[in-house]
Order: C-alpha cells, then sequence, then structure tokens
C-alpha cells in the first residue's frame, strides 16, 4: 500500500478503469461493489412505524400527567379530610385481626389462591 | 428560507406528516450506515427507529451549522457505534497498520472459497471484516456521497483521519481481492 496505490485509487476514482494490471483490476472490483446497496432495507411503512411510537411516547407521558395530578389531589384531598374531621390514627381494626390469626392467614392464603387460578386458566386464555 | 429549514420548522410544530417526509428523505442515508455496521439483522431495523426516535426528540436542537443530512449521520454513525459497544463489540482501537494488514490480508484457500461465493459476495465479506471506522467512512463517501469535511463531522474524525482510512480501507480489500482474481478465471 504506497502512493502508487493512493495514484491508482485516484485514477480509478476519476475516470473508471483505464490503468491496466492486477491492482488496477482489484481496485475497480472493490469500488464497484462499494457502490452496491446493502442487502439491507426498510419496509415500505418504516415512516409510519416510527411516527407511532411517537405518539405512543406522547400518549405515555400524558398519562403519566394525569397519574401524577391524580396522586395530587388524593393527597390533598386527604390532608383536607384529616384537617376537617380531626382525625387520628388508630389500630383498633388491626387489634380485632391479631384475636383471629386462622381467618388471617385464610384471608392471605385465599387472594394467593385466587391470583394463582387467575395466572393459570384466565390469563392464557385472555391473550391470543 | 431552505427546504431543509422549512421541513425542520414544520416539523418542530408538531407536524407529523413533515416528519414522515424528512423520515422518506433520509431513510436511504441511514439503513446504509445501519446495514453496513451492524451485522445481526434484527437488530437493524429497531437501530433505524432509535435513530429517527432521536432525531424527532433533538430536532428543536439543530442549528442548520450543517447539513440536516451530515447531523442525522452523526446521531446514525453514534447510535451504530454505541449498540455495538453495548454487544461488547471492540469499536475504539484502528489497530496498528503493519499487524493489521499481515491479519487482514492472511492466507487461505481462495479456491474453495470461490467456489461458494461470487466475486461481489467476497469483496462485500472483506468490507465487513473491516474496523467500524473504515466501514462508516467508506458508506458516507461511496454510498452517500459526502465530502471529506461532511464525513468528518459526521463521525467527529479529522478530515486526514477520513482520507487516511478511506485509502487504508480500500486497499486493504484490494490486497484480499488480488489473492482471488487468478483463481476466479479458474471457475
Amino acid at each position: 500500500m504506497t502512493t502508487k496505490d493512493e495514484e491508482l485509487q485516484n485514477q480509478i476514482e476519476r475516470a473508471g478503469s483505464s490503468s491496466e494490471g492486477v491492482d488496477a483490476y482489484a481496485y475497480k472490483k472493490v469500488f464497484d461493489v462499494l457502490k452496491q446497496e446493502p442487502d439491507f432495507h426498510l419496509p415500505i411503512n418504516f415512516a409510519d412505524k416510527v411516527v407511532q411510537k411517537i405518539e405512543a411516547k406522547k400518549e405515555l407521558s400524558n398519562d403519566y400527567i394525569w397519574f401524577g395530578l391524580g396522586i395530587f389531589m388524593f393527597a390533598i384531598a386527604t390532608i383536607v379530610a384529616i384537617v376537617l374531621t380531626d382525625f387520628k390514627v388508630s389500630f383498633g381494626a388491626l387489634k380485632f385481626i391479631a384475636g383471629y390469626p386462622g381467618l388471617f392467614i385464610f384471608g392471605i392464603a385465599f387472594i394467593l389462591f385466587i391470583q394463582w387460578l387467575d395466572k393459570k386458566l384466565v390469563r392464557p386464555k385472555a391473550s391470543f | 428560507m431552505t427546504d431543509d429549514q422549512a421541513l425542520v420548522s414544520r416539523v418542530a410544530g408538531g407536524d407529523m406528516q413533515a416528519f414522515r417526509l424528512l423520515i422518506k428523505q433520509h431513510e436511504r442515508l441511514v439503513s446504509h450506515m445501519v446495514g453496513r455496521l451492524i451485522d445481526n439483522a434484527e437488530d437493524r431495523e429497531e437501530l433505524c427507529q432509535d435513530v429517527f426516535l432521536k432525531v424527532h426528540e433533538k430536532l428543536s436542537e439543530f442549528n442548520f451549522q450543517s447539513r440536516l443530512s451530515t447531523w442525522i449521520a452523526t446521531i446514525a454513525y453514534r447510535h451504530a457505534v454505541n449498540h455495538l459497544r453495548k454487544k461488547k463489540i471492540k469499536v475504539s482501537d484502528i489497530p496498528d497498520e503493519k499487524s493489521f494488514t499481515a491479519h487482514f490480508v492472511a492466507e487461505d484457500n481462495p479456491e474453495e472459497r470461490l467456489a461458494d461465493e461470487n466475486m461481489d459476495e467476497l469483496v462485500m465479506k472483506f468490507i465487513s471484516l473491516l474496523p467500524v471506522q473504515y466501514k462508516a467512512v467508506l458508506t458516507l463517501y461511496h454510498l452517500d456521497g459526502m465530502s471529506y469535511p461532511e464525513i468528518g463531522e459526521a463521525t467527529g474524525m479529522p478530515e486526514g483521519t477520513v482520507k487516511n482510512y478511506l485509502f487504508r480501507a480500500r486497499a486493504l480489500v484490494k490486497e484480499n481481492v488480488k489473492k482471488y482474481l487468478g483463481k476466479e478465471e479458474w471457475l
């Protein structure tokens, strides 16, 4: 790879393959292939797919805004309710449950069982 | 106001039809870069989508210091390089000229290879074995018709480096092709 190569490259680029010899012929092959389009082509609806993604992203960010606003309003409403009703934190209900540990364990086991049934039987049918 | 400026201002104003047009005008440029630099066919389309999502996100920051196509080529090149880094494919170092030439133009069995592939496919294969930076420069120059300064801007390389890589890349592939030229006539 010398200045001879450099000259050959320039010649072939300017005037195609006017030079002779194996180097010139090899360069001609290389230059021809370099101009060929790669095998990879994007689908016809590529632009639509990108636009759909952008629009879905916009919708998602709108959803986050509404979700944040909802949380904020809930917090405000909770504070207002606590102030207006003079609410005090009490563990009375939890004390009641402490007296029935079997019922508490059954409740948790039942919820887990329902979730498992949902996962095994209902969701596979819903997804197609 | 140029066509690019008018198009960019329409996209910035939320006109998605204008963005569709922008994609149509530049999808070949992006697919050339991604198609040449990324071997995995499954990743290519997704990567092209990511490039245009980034273009849409950053278009308001585009200040027309360069052509729009050069700016999009920059994003495509960076995305492709980042993708290769994530896949743990080394892209940072250009190997030492002598050792790389010896490795690249190593002897194998030309007759056997030519029986399986035609010469164009072989040349394409040699191009695919080049370092990423060489492939990027070759693609922007030969397929997209960019000038040395534009390629420098798109890849972040000095103009002298662009010229050097272009020359070395073509010379390396030529050295490999030479080994097969005589054998091609036998088959």
